[in-house]
């Protein structure tokens, strides 16, 4: 017999069980360079069963080493490209590149834009207004590609993490390429989710996604009433509880929370072919 | 029936949260079917006397009238002046335990006054709390501390005495080190609520039932702090816990331990 906090529990799922949900934040990861990790990827799809998550946009980033020669981020992707040739229904892949190797990066967007990727995933190797991203920021308007950065205001040891991205370095972006689809990581993964709303919230090409392990109450409201659900997007980033339960837990339309599940104004990205 | 050991009423000084009353914060919690709230005033942390804080908790109380129980913690400043005299005071005013805050009051919980208000609380039978953290540490205002509670203060506190019911809030349970583990497996009545766990990330939640078993773990949401929802994400959408060990956690652990319920 289901307890009363069970049923409110399922009650409350209905939301994602009867809504398409696209996860526009996830990962898999490799045993050593190249070898999928089979397990990440069994874990996530058993979250999507579990959450009723419809499509995962997948990238595997090499967070450990901040040179990330061709050859690596090369092998990361074909990892996340065995995963979506095997799960096709359920993945879809973001490519993920060192901006620093310029020529190598371009040749790898294309390649990856062949093989079905629908957007290009970026760590901190370089800050998102680093002129050494301009080139890969107008290839992904020339072939029409979201780019998903690694993004964080850290309060505490910004030094762990020093080229990361904070939301004033894509409102940059965003003034120098008003054309460029961005979404910056994560608002509550860490760091000071004021800071990066506030940063963004006059500039409409940016969009940013809710995944990540905080869930400080009331940040959804927050980030709806500024800039607009149809500028978030749902993700999980690893923390699929803390993923679902904001979304369950805010205080916001239906409405709105379907339009952050269904990633509205990102849909035309997963549609092409 | 649901405890949540971990909410609050009160005033932020950092950011502000989503509701300061009482009312507000269980009326929070009983529309997610909570039955029981532990509930501390977060003015008492900041007010120069805790007890100030203490009662405006207290009035609040006796005006609420909705169906959730609340179950009032104190905060206690060791460090303050006739610290004693407030502690009996608030075991006679019916609080069902007491709330330690040493990284706002410029204490360890290994010095000897922690030793003290902790042994002294076991005897006149309230319950101790202690949060180790109040918000995420990577996005806390400059102005706030970014000093945690240790596993090793943990420790030393959890081996000055048997008595207390010890709840201890928003830890990363098994990232606190072997000692606090150890610790807290040679006691019957000390509890880490799950705040901080994600059950479908790297096996967190898998891990405390392994290191600590379902008996030691307890249910909180950092109400108004936080979304309750994800609590109950973790314990029912995954199979990191068996219907007898989310019983456990939601409130078999502890129904018998605290005062009030």
């Amino acid at each position: 017999m289901k307890t009363e906090a069970q049923q409110y529990l399922e009650n409350s799922m209905r939301l994602f069980r009867e809504n398409p949900v696209v996860n526009w934040h996830e990962h898999i990861w490799e045993s050593a360079p190249g070898v999928l990790n089979e397990a990440t990827l069994q874990d996530l799809l058993f979250s999507g069963e579990r959450t009723f998550t419809d499509t995962f946009l997948i990238s595997t980033p090499v967070t450990g080493d901040p040179f990330c020669p061709p050859e690596r981020f090369r092998a990361a992707n074909d990892v996340v490209l065995g995963a979506v040739k095997r799960y096709p229904e359920r993945l879809r892949g973001m490519c993920f590149i060192n901006p620093g190797f310029t020529k190598e990066a371009l040749e790898e967007i294309e390649r990856c834009r062949a093989n079905g990727f629908v957007g290009v995933k970026m760590y901190h190797q370089y800050r998102m207004d680093d002129p050494v991203q301009f080139p890969v920021i107008e290839k992904c308007i020339e072939l029409d590609m979201p780019i998903l950065m690694h993004a964080g205001k850290l309060n505490f040891e910004p030094e762990s993490q020093p080229r990361i991205s904070h939301g004033e370095y894509f409102a940059n972006v965003a003034r120098r390429y008003p054309e460029a689809s961005l979404i910056m990581a994560h608002i509550t993964g860490g760091g000071d989710w004021h800071w990066q709303l506030k940063a963004i919230e006059q500039y409409p090409s940016i969009v940013l996604d809710i995944s990540g392990s905080v869930i400080d109450s009331p940040v959804i409201e927050e980030c709806a009433a500024r800039i607009g659900a149809e500028r978030m997007l749902y993700g999980t980033d690893g923390s699929t509880a803390a993923g679902v339960g904001k979304i369950l837990g805010a205080a916001i339309s239906e409405e709105e929370k379907k339009t952050i599940l269904a990633g509205t104004a990102y849909r035309r990205f997963l549609e092409k072919e | 029936m649901v405890i949540d050991t971990c909410t609050y009423i009160g005033h932020w000084p950092f950011r502000k949260l989503p509701c300061e009353t009482l009312a507000e914060t269980a009326a929070r919690a009983e529309k997610a079917k909570i039955t029981h709230i532990v509930c501390t005033n977060l003015n008492a942390i900041f007010y120069i006397d805790a007890m100030e804080g203490n009662r405006e908790l207290l009035r609040q109380l006796r005006d609420y009238r909705g169906s959730v129980t609340v179950l009032p913690f104190a905060v206690i400043n060791p460090t303050y002046i006739e610290w004693e005299r407030d502690l009996r005071e608030c075991a006679a005013l019916g609080f069902a335990g007491i709330q330690l805050a040493p990284q706002y009051h410029g204490y360890s919980l290994a010095d000897g006054c922690a030793a003290a208000a902790y042994r002294i609380a076991g005897e006149l039978g309230l319950a101790v709390k202690i949060d180790v953290g109040f918000e995420n540490i990577r996005q806390r205002s400059p102005l706030d501390t970014f000093t945690e509670v240790s596993g090793g203060e943990l420790a030393a506190l959890f081996a000055v005495s048997d008595r207390p019911v010890t709840i201890v809030s928003t830890a990363y349970p098994t990232l606190m080190g072997n000692e606090v583990i150890e610790a807290a497996n040679r006691r019957s009545n000390v509890f880490f609520n799950l705040i901080y766990t994600d059950s479908f990330t790297d096996g967190q939640l898998e891990d405390c039932l392994q290191k600590y078993t379902a008996a030691r773990l307890c249910f909180g949401t950092q109400t108004p702090f936080r979304y309750i929802e994800p609590q109950y994400v973790k314990l029912f959408c995954s199979d990191a816990a068996d219907d007898e060990q989310r019983e456990d956690i939601l409130y078999r652990n502890l129904v018998r331990q605290l005062r009030g319920c």
